[in-house]
């Protein structure tokens, strides 16, 4: 949520040479003095809450800005504990043989990027390492501008990728779960060119590809409606695709009642990405030392989060003081 | 004659849709359909953008409260039509024609989406995170029972999504490691919410099988209202 703020293109170019600074050795001192800050801030609201006082919204709003602001500046980043939920979804494209196709559906928009567009570029980049194909496509008007992302954050790494027949992208068709329907059963019916126009019969990667299941594997990943649910109702069900998916962290737990049987894997929010890309170094060692950017998320995520189960632990103190008060006053 | 048109055509083409679904051979037809709903829901867009148009300058004319915000919105929206129609700035326009890619790395429709629609989605976004901070420490609280569970459960699943979960519980031994925060945050969300989860599918599965038939069969015509007969 709150580190869409800092990576976002606006703002992040404010912030780089704070970055910069941090990463050059002011790190320790500036990471001293948060830590300080924070706890002397978390220790003021524990004093007012226990002394009965409320404390102001906007304090509340100050501390967390400032939190995680400290935390993304600090660049804490902490170890990534793998789940077997995400792992499935790795194992199956590991196991895929060079050359089969994938089809990854990118269905959101700017406001869930910081996310779920971690998942796609590191999905992206392991298809790539296999060597399958990939196409692109999205229900989201917005989508497309999220597909040119993630294929020019992948291209440096892969310049010999030949479009048509390493990837390709169908872009956005307007239809919701109409376009999953008809896609289940007849792929050229609602996608008969690609995004610029070219018949997708003259894109190599995309013979033998009439629908959905010829695909091997399908990822979708959204953060609302038309998503990952309609994706599972119109077309996994229906046709028998195998598919995995990376959801929002706020829809993730909506999604439960279709893992494992409809969808054999889940990547959720930040940490579902941070794993992938974690077994995603593992794997590929090449990848050790890029940008990973659901790992970076995570360390100020889990700062938010901390601040976060504080504040509820000091409201519930708070809470039980004034009833003893009350109770002992009655 | 306002309301019995789309009265039948609703039973029509409710009733084609479920035979072709159990009628292999009706299928064709059934794909047929989704085409024409596909069309039109493109000219949804259309109705959209009109509406939003007359809106907006009907707040702009007649200079209402903040009707600089209505002015800025029809700008916006005739900027990116220009754009976005003639392809203005996109250097696959030279090749590609009209049919270019609308989001091609450096056209003008893109840098603006990526300069105004991006970073705006994201700050908005991204102030959840501020409201969730005050909310939880207002409402958050184990005033019964029920909200206990609540509370118990939302923090295991808080403590389980970051690695805080893994450093509290990490100390203990294999033989109980279900108790440890990020198993039981699984199983939480595993277990638990999806029996919860299900339920609920479930029952409005049925719900909408139900307002369905009723729309089918013309029981229920409240969607058509607004018109006389």
């Amino acid at each position: 949520m709150i580190q869409a703020l800092f990576l976002s293109p606006v703002f992040s170019p404010l912030f780089s040479p704070l970055f910069s600074v941090v990463s050059h050795g002011l790190g320790p001192v500036f990471s001293w003095i948060f830590w300080i800050l924070f706890v002397a801030g978390v220790g003021w609201v524990f004093w007012r809450t226990i002394k009965g006082r409320e404390v102001e919204r906007r304090v509340i709003f100050l501390m967390m800005g400032l939190t995680v602001a400290g935390a993304v500046l600090t660049g804490i980043v902490l170890p990534v504990q793998e789940t077997v939920v995400v792992r499935n979804i790795f194992d199956t494209i590991e196991n895929l043989e060079e050359g089969d196709k994938v089809l990854l559906s990118l269905d959101y928009d700017p406001s869930g990027a910081p996310e779920l567009q971690p998942m796609a570029i590191a999905v992206s980049q392991h298809c790539l390492e296999k060597k399958l194909k990939i196409c692109y496509m999205t229900l989201w008007g917005t989508g497309g501008a999220m597909i040119a992302d993630v294929i020019t954050a992948i291209r440096p790494d892969f310049p010999e990728l030949v479009y048509g027949e390493d990837y390709c992208n169908v872009g956005y068709r307007a239809g919701n779960e109409a376009v999953l329907k008809v896609i289940a059963t007849d792929f050229r019916k609602t996608f008969p060119t690609d995004v610029s126009g070219i018949v997708l019969d003259s894109l190599p990667m995309m013979t033998g590809v009439t629908a959905c299941p010829d695909f091997s594997y399908i990822v979708a990943i959204g953060s609302g409606r038309p998503g990952i649910k309609e994706w599972v109702e119109y077309v996994v069900e229906p046709s028998g695709a195998l598919m995995g998916s990376g959801a929002a962290a706020v829809s993730a737990p909506q999604l439960y009642p279709y893992y494992p049987q409809q969808m054999n894997g889940m990547m959720g929010g930040s940490k579902g990405a941070s794993e992938y890309e974690k077994m995603l170094r593992r794997g590929y060692p090449k990848y050790g030392e890029f940008r990973a950017q659901a790992t970076e998320i995570m360390g100020p995520q889990t700062v938010a989060h901390v601040f976060l189960m504080l504040l509820i632990i000091f409201a519930n103190i708070s809470f039980f003081l004034a009833k003893k008060r009350k109770g002992a006053s009655a | 004659m306002k309301r019995t048109i789309p009265w039948i055509i609703t039973i029509v083409t409710g009733f084609v849709l479920v035979i072709a679904e159990f009628v292999p051979p009706w299928g064709k037809m059934r794909e047929d359909v989704l085409i024409y709903f596909q069309i039109i829901s493109v000219f949804a867009f259309f109705l959209g953008g009109g509406s939003l148009l007359k809106i907006n300058l009907q707040k702009v004319f007649s200079k209402r409260t903040d009707w600089e915000y209505a002015l800025v919105t029809v700008v916006g929206f005739f900027v990116m039509l220009a754009l976005g129609l003639f392809k203005l700035g996109n250097p696959e326009m030279a090749t590609a024609g009209y049919a270019a890619d609308l989001n091609a790395n450096g056209s003008w429709f893109k840098n603006l989406f990526d300069a105004v629609k991006a970073p705006l989605s994201a700050s908005m976004y991204s102030l959840l995170a501020f409201f969730i901070a005050s909310a939880s420490y207002r409402a958050f609280r184990a005033k019964n029972s029920d909200a206990t569970v609540l509370l118990v459960s939302a923090f295991i699943i808080l403590m389980g999504q970051t690695f805080v979960g893994v450093v509290a519980t990490g100390w203990m031994p294999d033989w109980v490691s279900f108790f440890k925060v990020e198993n039981l945050s699984l199983w939480l969300l595993a277990k638990a919410n999806l029996a919860g989860q299900r339920a609920i599918l479930i029952g409005i599965a049925l719900g909408i099988v139900s307002m369905s038939l009723r729309v089918i069969l013309g029981i229920e015509r409240t969607h058509l209202s607004g018109g006389d007969e």
